[in-house]
């Protein structure tokens, strides 16, 4: 058992996973550029210590500071966004909640926003959209109160209501080039949901451009932008134009957890086994996120290696079951792990259900669909998948899923063809699902 | 990338008690999670935000005006290097009115250079136009910015004065001048609502804006490029632009096109964050002391002023200085001026600061505190000056605050 993994997981517990994004890659900044903008990006981490402290200093001293607990829920939400530290959520909750305390949210919009973003980065989103609802009416000229009612409303599977936030959010704030950064990253994103994958990448490289051109350029902001680009190349099977993405990601941001992973993924799309290892290696010991877990698991089975495969899928249970707040932000990926891997098909078909009653979006349906099937719930997977395909969106995984169903079902045209579109768009799209794919679909022939 | 959204609570704000608590501060980015995406977020347009507007003689010399306007208030030390430059974007006008009416007459505008390194300054350009009376030309000069560093000692102010004109030139950080307990006035405000005034609400003495830095614009001008036709009297309203279109290149720079639209402004404390309800804050900053002397926000001026038991003879003293002529910081010339007003009170002998224009030491909330209470509370919020010292010569703010924070020093109380 991996001990110390496992402790780590309670300082270091995670984040991040992009659902599948495809599509063509734009043109990086140029060297001049990226040369330019090195020159003046903050080091991040340092000051954000001392500000920190700063801050933590200020409220020990006087508990009613609630610009101090403001500023320094905000502090924390950032060093959670870089480091997937879960204790950065916790303490960004206490500093919220400490805040609204002191003053009540009609006079206190900033202790209100950043407790919309601690229930936000809690998986918490109804509460986020209720509260950036509050928001938008104690701030009715602008934008940001619509930026977390349309990020909320997008998770809660509210798409239309989601693309009409943003709208506003871009009309009451548009003329700063950090609104319009911000805008950017969420018309990708509303591109990749339907299925505009070109359109997403274009939105994206747009967006790294005006994050780069600011006066003080954040790295991680940029690298996550760059990992962006690296994921919509990703999802269209483009390996060689994703790889460049994401070392690019790592030259900005060095050992930055979402792109170490990326990496190691293309890698072993790639075919090098080994180096892909290595990197989930490497980024589990950063990171344990169940998703990075538990695909070093399966390298390690397809390179043979059994018991430290099953090593690594016993520890993506215990991170799920840690704490309310993993399990709370863990639940889709452990349903699904559930399902890859042929364990407890009735209880991850339970939650994955029990989640798409509050949290509708497609990826939500896709869960219920692939647990589902594996529970032997053909007809609420084929209902399921349905749902999930209603956008149009352009993932590999999807296809798998939906082909995977038809199968099951007997319907071996349809299960053909999305099989075939599933490893069409991105051949290599999971180390371990891709081989079933294959094989499925040449069973199928 | 983007950092936090903080709208300077100025003065009375918590004493209203339909007033908002109007300080934003929101993350670099949008937090990930594990299974959504997690974009970046902004909010905001921190370096256009203004915190306060300082109009005042010099107490060295009473023939120059000193005209202040800070922005990207609530900065700690440590990040006075990631965010200590001027946003080459922002268009900085000073407006001033010496006719009389509510229409500006004379623009001071500064503009900054991008910042190319930390070790850099900006260079600033400052421009008058029209051309003041008895100029033979609009001054027009460029100055560099005072670079910050991390160190234990500030670095030491920059003046650049224009020889031609004699107008002199601040820009950087400067530690916030302003000073208030904000929660003990929200608690003050809540006890006044339930009918049970507790002035010792009001005991904590606490600053809850020691210790952080802000950026600041300063000018020393000669008073006679100022006067106008009305005399002695002049308006100073601080506001802050973006033109409207921003273009990327090719090459990566960016064009920003079309007009300059108004962000935010500010002159009398407290007039947009106390006195104009919610829904029309964002209205009041984009519009103009005209607007404000046609009666557009008189009505809800009056309406909260009358909701805090403020009689109608104070309601005059205060409408009138957002109303009557617009929202102008109004200054007499005339009025000998030596000291910046630190530690004194509006009782204080000789007191020549607030609301004839501002003083960067001048106690802007026990002031107003004492309006609003018909002149009954003398004690103020028991904040009574800056935690630091103000400079005695141009630009009258305080040092900067340097990240090096000793930790015996409880720096929440001055």
């Amino acid at each position: 058992m991996k001990q110390s993994v496992l402790f780590q997981f309670v300082l270091f517990i995670v984040a991040g996973f992009i659902f599948g994004a495809c599509g063509h890659v734009q043109t990086a900044p140029s060297a001049d550029q990226k040369a330019a903008n090195e020159a003046i990006l903050p080091e991040t981490r340092a000051p954000a210590n001392e500000t920190i402290r700063f801050l933590e200093n200020r409220v020990k001293r006087d508990p009613d500071d609630f610009i101090a607990n403001n500023k320094l829920a905000s502090e924390y939400l950032g060093r959670l966004r870089e480091t997937g530290d879960i204790t950065y959520l916790n303490l960004a909750a206490l500093a919220a909640n400490g805040s609204l305390k002191t003053l009540p949210a009609e006079q206190n919009k900033g202790g209100l926003a950043v407790l919309t973003l601690v229930e936000f980065s809690s998986h918490n989103f109804g509460a986020a959209r209720d509260h950036a609802r509050l928001l938008t009416e104690l701030e009715p000229g602008k934008g940001y109160p619509f930026q977390f009612l349309g990020d909320a409303l997008l998770e809660l599977g509210q798409y239309d209501e989601a693309e009409a936030a943003f709208r506003q959010m871009e009309k009451l704030g548009g003329i700063s080039p950090l609104t319009k950064a911000s805008m950017e990253q969420r018309m990708a994103r509303l591109a990749l949901l339907h299925g505009d994958s070109k359109g997403a990448a274009r939105h994206f490289s747009e967006a790294l451009k005006l994050a780069t051109s600011t006066p003080v350029p954040s790295k991680e902001t940029v690298a996550w932008c760059q990992w962006q680009l690296g994921e919509t190349a990703f999802a269209s099977g483009d390996y060689k134009a994703a790889e460049k993405y994401y070392r690019e990601s790592l030259a900005t941001f060095p050992d930055y957890f979402r792109s170490l992973a990326s990496l190691g993924r293309v890698r072993a799309a790639l075919g090098d086994q080994n180096a892909a290892i290595e990197l989930f290696e490497k980024v589990t010991r950063i990171l344990p996120d169940p998703n990075f877990v538990a695909t070093l698991g399966d390298l390690y089975k397809l390179a043979g290696r059994e018991q430290e495969a099953a090593n690594q899928y016993a520890l993506v249970e215990k991170i799920g079951g840690l704490t309310a707040l993993s399990g709370e932000l863990y639940n889709r990926q452990l349903a699904l792990f559930y399902a890859d891997h042929d364990l407890n098909p009735d209880q991850a078909y339970l939650n994955a259900a029990k989640e798409y009653e509050t949290r509708r979006d497609i990826y939500g349906a896709d869960a219920v669909a692939w647990t589902a099937l594996k529970a032997g719930k053909t007809v609420e997977a084929q209902a399921a998948i349905k749902e999930a395909l209603k956008l149009g969106t352009k993932d590999a995984k999807l296809y798998y899923h939906a082909g995977m169903i038809e199968n099951a079902v007997g319907n071996r045209k349809e299960a053909t063809r999305l099989l075939a579109l599933a490893l069409k768009t991105n051949p290599s799209f999971d180390p371990l699902q891709s081989e079933t794919a294959k094989k499925t679909l040449e069973a199928l022939k | 990338m983007f950092s936090f959204r903080q709208k300077r609570f100025t003065a009375f704000a918590a004493l209203m008690a339909i007033a908002v608590v109007n300080i934003m501060v929101l993350p670099p980015a949008q937090v990930m999670a594990a299974d959504h995406a997690e974009s970046t977020s902004v909010a905001a347009d921190p370096g256009a935000d203004i915190g306060d507007v300082f109009a005042f003689l010099d107490p060295t010399n009473n023939s120059n005006v000193i005209l202040a306007t800070t922005v990207e208030g609530f900065m700690v030390p440590a990040e006075g290097l990631n965010l200590g430059y001027f946003n080459a974007d922002i268009l900085f006008r000073f407006e001033i009115e010496n006719t009389g009416d509510a229409i500006p007459d004379q623009f001071i505008d500064v503009t900054f250079s991008p910042q190319t390194s930390r070790t850099v300054a900006q260079t600033a350009i400052i421009s008058f136009r029209p051309r003041p009376r008895g100029a033979a030309r609009p001054p027009r000069f460029i100055a560099p910015t005072t670079l910050p560093t991390l160190a234990a000692v500030s670095n030491p102010f920059v003046v650049t004065t224009d020889p031609a004109s004699g107008v002199k030139f601040y820009a950087g950080l400067t530690d916030d001048p302003f000073y208030f307990d904000i929660p003990a006035f929200s608690r003050f405000v809540a006890s006044v609502a339930a009918g049970t005034p507790d002035v010792t609400r009001l005991q904590r003495s606490r600053d809850s804006f020691a210790g952080y830095n802000c950026h600041t614009v300063a000018l020393s001008v000669p008073a006679g490029l100022l006067r106008g036709p009305a005399g002695n009297v002049i308006g100073v309203n601080g506001i802050t632009m973006r033109q409207r279109t921003t273009t990327r290149l090719n090459d990566g720079s960016i064009l920003n096109e079309d007009d300059y639209v108004q962000v935010d402004r500010g002159a009398t404390p407290a007039v947009n964050t106390a006195l104009i309800p919610f829904a029309r804050k964002n209205e009041f900053n984009a519009a103009t002391p005209a607007d404000d002397a046609a009666g557009r926000f008189a009505g809800s001026i009056v309406a909260t002023l009358t909701a805090l038991g403020t009689n109608q003879a104070n309601i005059g003293i205060l409408a009138s200085v957002a109303v009557a002529n617009g929202d102008y910081l109004r200054l007499n010339l005339a009025t000998p001026n030596t000291s910046v007003g630190f530690g004194e009170r509006a009782t204080t002998p000789g007191y020549t600061g607030f609301p004839n224009g501002r003083r960067t030491g001048d106690d802007t909330i026990d002031v107003l505190l004492y309006f609003i209470t018909n002149q009954g509370l003398l004690t103020g919020d028991n904040v009574n000056s800056n935690e630091v010292p103000l400079v005695a010569t141009f630009p009258f703010f305080g040092r900067p605050n340097q990240p090096l924070e000793n930790p015996a020093v409880d720096n929440t109380r001055n």
